[in-house]
């Protein structure tokens, strides 16, 4: 449980989890089998539509959160069910504590809840006198070893065969074989068994509550809460108010989704439901008493924050974190408090306070992939980005941040700015001027050794470009650029490659001077307010009516300018522009490949090997065929494994987690090197930066490029 | 789909449950399957051995054997109970009907009824609402269900209204969808089967 209060605190934590190989290599496995079965398990479904009916369920019961929970009790109480409701976590513990006392309880079993990890109600219990036992495989583990869980669906796979035997061999006092993984589950049926006879309470938590019919749903492999909730003479049901839900059609169509995005499977071996007071030989009158508690939390207050209310509709299946390119650097210890993953960052705030959240929120590289597998589709690091602006609201702004505001606010200045670093960098510089040397830790906040950091340009793209620009007499199109501060300081001549090509095939170019940074770093660091005084900027320094397009090459700022722009700008009086500009910005490979329509007709093929690297951005707006194709085109493309995971650049991320970005910049490089290839092309200035930098620091003869500069070359 | 085409789809799909299917002529074919399935295999482990008492051999996990074998058939009417009785008359199988909590250690095999069967999952609905029921399909190291060929369904969401149906029956309900044994990948997400509930799950198919 990842609990640091500062960054020094965290990054300590992190370096402990980089350092467990047997982790490492899990969760690298993980990674990669967990995107092919997810695809093989949703092969011929409408996934999208599916994941939107989820999120129209979840929406539609979050506003309804109260009557639904009216309609749940009187269909609970008309089958003999207590329905209680709980404000705090600590209500919900003492409710449950009482629960115990007034019956006489003191064994109890559990089959999983994440809830009930949330309040610490074992803790809460066990404080009590009673004895607490967890049934489900991987909780029994690490309640053993008195840790929490390191994944929401498979809490203890942080554990390796060797150590579960060696705890089991600890707990049952017999020596337990420690290769056979088969043995091991048969040490928990038959360490577990006495537990369900022995126990007069039994706890489980719920995946849905339908309120039509005061039923709860749960969904569980392994069948102990089966017996959780059969053999004991009482039952409680601890679930978050989000987990209400209409109807057991509305469940019927979540449990489409949960289990294919949490295991790959089709679905669960159990599904049980539970409406009221089932028999029960031990209980009263041959009935079970039975107990649902709901939890608040925050959850009422979340409903109404229309930044925050997304999360609700979040259905635990794991997911976000098993595609995250940190989570899997690092797991779930140091990804989380309780809750763990992208959708752990945001509760943890949320649930447990920003004292718990405040270094962790900060640890998500901004990818999208959590976003682009959510059951639900939930925009989790918008989210988070918000997380990190309330915080920098609510507890004043850090050093860092305040120095960036303060120089991005205003154009003039920030230009300033690189013009004097521009000339007081060459001392600095080697490989040609094209690098600056490493620099001492300190300065640049955290060892930044991983890769040669570029120096700035001789010459920005708005100095070259009326130099460079030949416009068509009669253009077939007419576009306007945007440049992003990486291509027009630092790496022109990605830009300067697009202009000769589009000028070539009868396109008009134009480069307003008044845009600026997109503002996504600004976004990434919590500094909400200048974020939008540079969107205003940018929507304001172009005519967007006058053109077809408004080309980018920087998935990244790509990206923000699409997503992030019309809910910035939502309510300014630039909000009609936004719309206007919005619609206009268009990545260059979609307009080359489906505007432009150049085909390999256009071009002269090398046989030169090129791999490719996927932006985040690109695939998170979809354009993923655009690109591949033109590379087909002019050179032999040869795919290299995980060509769509995250570069580990993220703007800011890799300067605040150095040992991160370093980890995942390195995988990249060896993906890439293992095709063969002599190139590795990309459509982002920070991929490029990433990558090439990586690849300089490790000397490695893998060379990178803009895609445009591989274009331009094979223009006919 | 017509009710051959959902065989096809369960006889498909379930061997990668992993569910072991069988067709039976007749209700009396039915259980004398679960007999041959009980007599095949070994002796039931006993998980809840107590001092003093004489167990068989060791199990391939090291556990103590019963000494019977025992068939859990909750659920049966008097009349099918009787035709189970005469498949088992002078074999060392004994028959449990109810008071399953007193055999928490285990028992070799249940058979119960299935309401229906979603062909797509392969994902048997039981109405649970009886507690040996419940015990019946979780204590047994082989489960069987029963399910009629009228009662297929094709997709999950097909259930909808046999839920409902087992929900307006009156009073509190219980109700299980069970696809395949009781599975965990807990340990480096290596697959097992039987972590507390069934090793194998056999699905019999009877005509009405």
């Amino acid at each position: 449980m990842a609990d640091a209060k500062n960054m020094k605190e965290y990054h300590s934590q992190i370096q402990e989890a980089l350092d467990d190989k047997f982790l490492r290599a899990t969760l690298d496995k993980f990674a990669v089998e967990y995107k092919a079965n997810r695809t093989r398990i949703f092969e011929g479904m409408d996934v999208d539509g599916l994941i939107k009916q989820v999120a129209d369920i979840k929406d539609n019961a979050a506003q309804h959160m109260m009557e639904l929970f009216e309609q749940f009790k009187t269909e609970a109480e008309k089958r003999g069910v207590h329905v209680h409701l709980a404000s705090t976590g600590a209500e919900a513990n003492r409710i449950i504590a009482r629960i115990a006392k007034e019956n006489n309880c003191h064994n109890i079993i559990k089959s999983k809840s994440m809830t009930a990890e949330e309040i610490h109600l074992n803790t809460a219990l066990e404080k009590e006198g009673c004895r607490v036992v967890e049934t489900d495989l991987g909780e029994w583990i690490i309640q053993l070893r008195h840790e929490g869980p390191s994944h929401m669906v498979m809490p203890a796979i942080h554990l390796s065969r060797y150590q579960v035997a060696d705890l089991f061999t600890d707990v049952t006092k017999v020596q337990q074989d420690r290769e056979d993984i088969q043995k091991l589950v048969k040490v928990a049926r038959k360490e577990l068994r006495i537990e369900y006879v022995k126990a007069d309470m039994g706890i489980s938590g719920a995946n849905f509550a339908v309120a039509e019919a005061g039923l709860i749903g749960t969904a569980t492999n392994e069948g102990n809460l089966r017996l959780v909730t059969t053999m004991p003479r009482v039952h409680v049901v601890l679930a978050g108010l989000e987990k209400l839900i209409p109807t057991v059609a509305d469940a019927l169509k979540v449990l489409q989704v949960l289990p294919r995005n949490a295991t790959a499977q089709a679905i669960t071996s159990y599904i049980t439901w539970i409406a009221g007071a089932n028999e029960c030989a031990t209980g009263p009158n041959g009935r079970k008493e039975m107990h649902i508690v709901f939890l608040d939390n925050g959850r009422l207050k979340i409903a109404q924050d229309p930044a925050f209310k997304d999360i609700l509709r979040c259905v635990r299946c794991g997911a976000c974190a098993n595609v995250c390119p940190v989570y899997r650097l690092i797991g779930g210890h140091k990804m989380g408090y309780v809750y763990i993953g992208a959708v752990g960052l945001a509760l943890t705030y949320l649930y447990h306070g920003a004292d718990k959240a405040r270094a962790l929120v900060q640890n998500c590289i901004g990818c999208e992939s959590c976003k682009n597998v959510c059951s639900a589709g939930i925009d989790l690091p918008r989210i988070t980005r918000e997380i990190r602006a309330r915080l920098v609201k609510a507890e004043g702004n850090n050093p860092a941040g305040s120095v960036m505001s303060m120089v991005m606010k205003d154009r003039d200045r920030f230009h300033s700015l690189l013009k004097f670093i521009k000339f007081s960098q060459k001392p600095l510089t080697v490989k040609g001027g094209r690098f600056i040397r490493h620099l001492p830790a300190v300065l640049m906040g955290g060892d930044q050794s991983f890769r040669q950091l570029p120096a700035l340009a001789p010459k920005s793209f708005r100095q070259l470009f009326n130099g460079v620009v030949n416009n068509p007499a009669q253009p077939r199109f007419r576009v306007a650029i945007f440049s992003g501060c990486a291509q027009d300081f630092i790496y022109p001549e990605q830009l300067v490659a697009a202009v000769r090509l589009l000028n070539k095939h009868g396109v008009h170019v134009e480069f307003p001077l008044g845009q600026t940074c997109c503002g996504l770093p600004l976004d990434m660091m919590g500094q909400r307010d200048t974020s939008i005084q540079v969107s205003s900027q940018n929507v304001n320094a172009f005519e967007a009516g006058k053109y077809d397009a408004i080309i980018t090459l920087c998935a990244s700022c790509t990206g923000h300018l699409k997503n992030s722009y019309p809910e910035l700008l939502k309510d300014s009086p630039d909000q009609y522009r936004a719309g206007i500009f919005v619609s206009k910005v268009m990545d260059f490979t979609s307009f080359v490949y489906n505007k432009l329509g150049l085909r390999a007709d256009d071009f002269v093929k090398s046989n030169e090997k090129v791999t490719y690297h996927s932006p985040c951005h690109m695939r998170d707006l979809g354009v993923t065929e655009e690109p591949r194709a033109l590379l087909n085109m002019v050179a032999d493309y040869v795919p290299a494994a995980e060509e769509d995971t995250c570069c580990g650049f993220g703007g800011t991320f890799s300067v605040k987690f150095p040992e991160l970005s370093a980890e995942i910049g390195k995988k990249k490089l060896k993906n890439s090197e293992d095709t063969g290839a002599s190139l590795v092309v990309t459509d982002c200035p920070g991929c490029v930066m990433q990558i090439r930098g990586v690849a300089t620091a490790n000397d490695s003869q893998l060379k990178v490029e803009h895609i445009s500069e591989l274009l331009a070359r094979h223009m006919k | 789909m017509t009710q051959d085409q959902l065989v096809e789809v369960v006889k498909a799909k379930a061997p990668s449950v992993p569910v072991s299917l069988y067709e039976a002529r007749d209700f009396a074919d039915a259980v004398q399957y679960a007999v041959d399935v009980t007599e095949k295999r070994r002796h039931c482990e006993m998980l809840l051995p107590k001092e003093g008492e004489t167990y068989g051999p060791l199990s391939e996990n090291s556990f103590p054997t019963m000494l019977d074998r025992f068939i859990a058939a909750p659920g049966l009417s008097d009349e099918e109970f009787a035709v189970l009785e005469g498949k088992t008359a002078g074999t060392d199988i004994i028959l449990l009907r109810s008071g399953l909590r007193g055999h928490m250690g285990g028992f070799n095999t249940s058979i119960t009824w299935a309401e229906a069967l979603v062909a797509d999952t392969v994902t048997c609905v039981v109405n649970s609402n009886s507690e040996e029921v419940r015990l019946g399909t979780m204590v047994a190291e082989v489960s069987v269900m029963l399910v009629r060929k009228s009662t297929l369904l094709n997709k999950l969401e097909d259930a909808n209204s046999l839920m409902l149906d087992l929900l307006n029956r009156g009073g509190a309900s219980y109700t299980a969808f069970i696809t395949g044994p009781s599975r965990t990948a807990d340990i480096e997400r290596v697959g097992a089967l039987g972590v507390h509930g069934p090793l194998e799950l056999h699905i019999v198919l009877l005509e009405d």
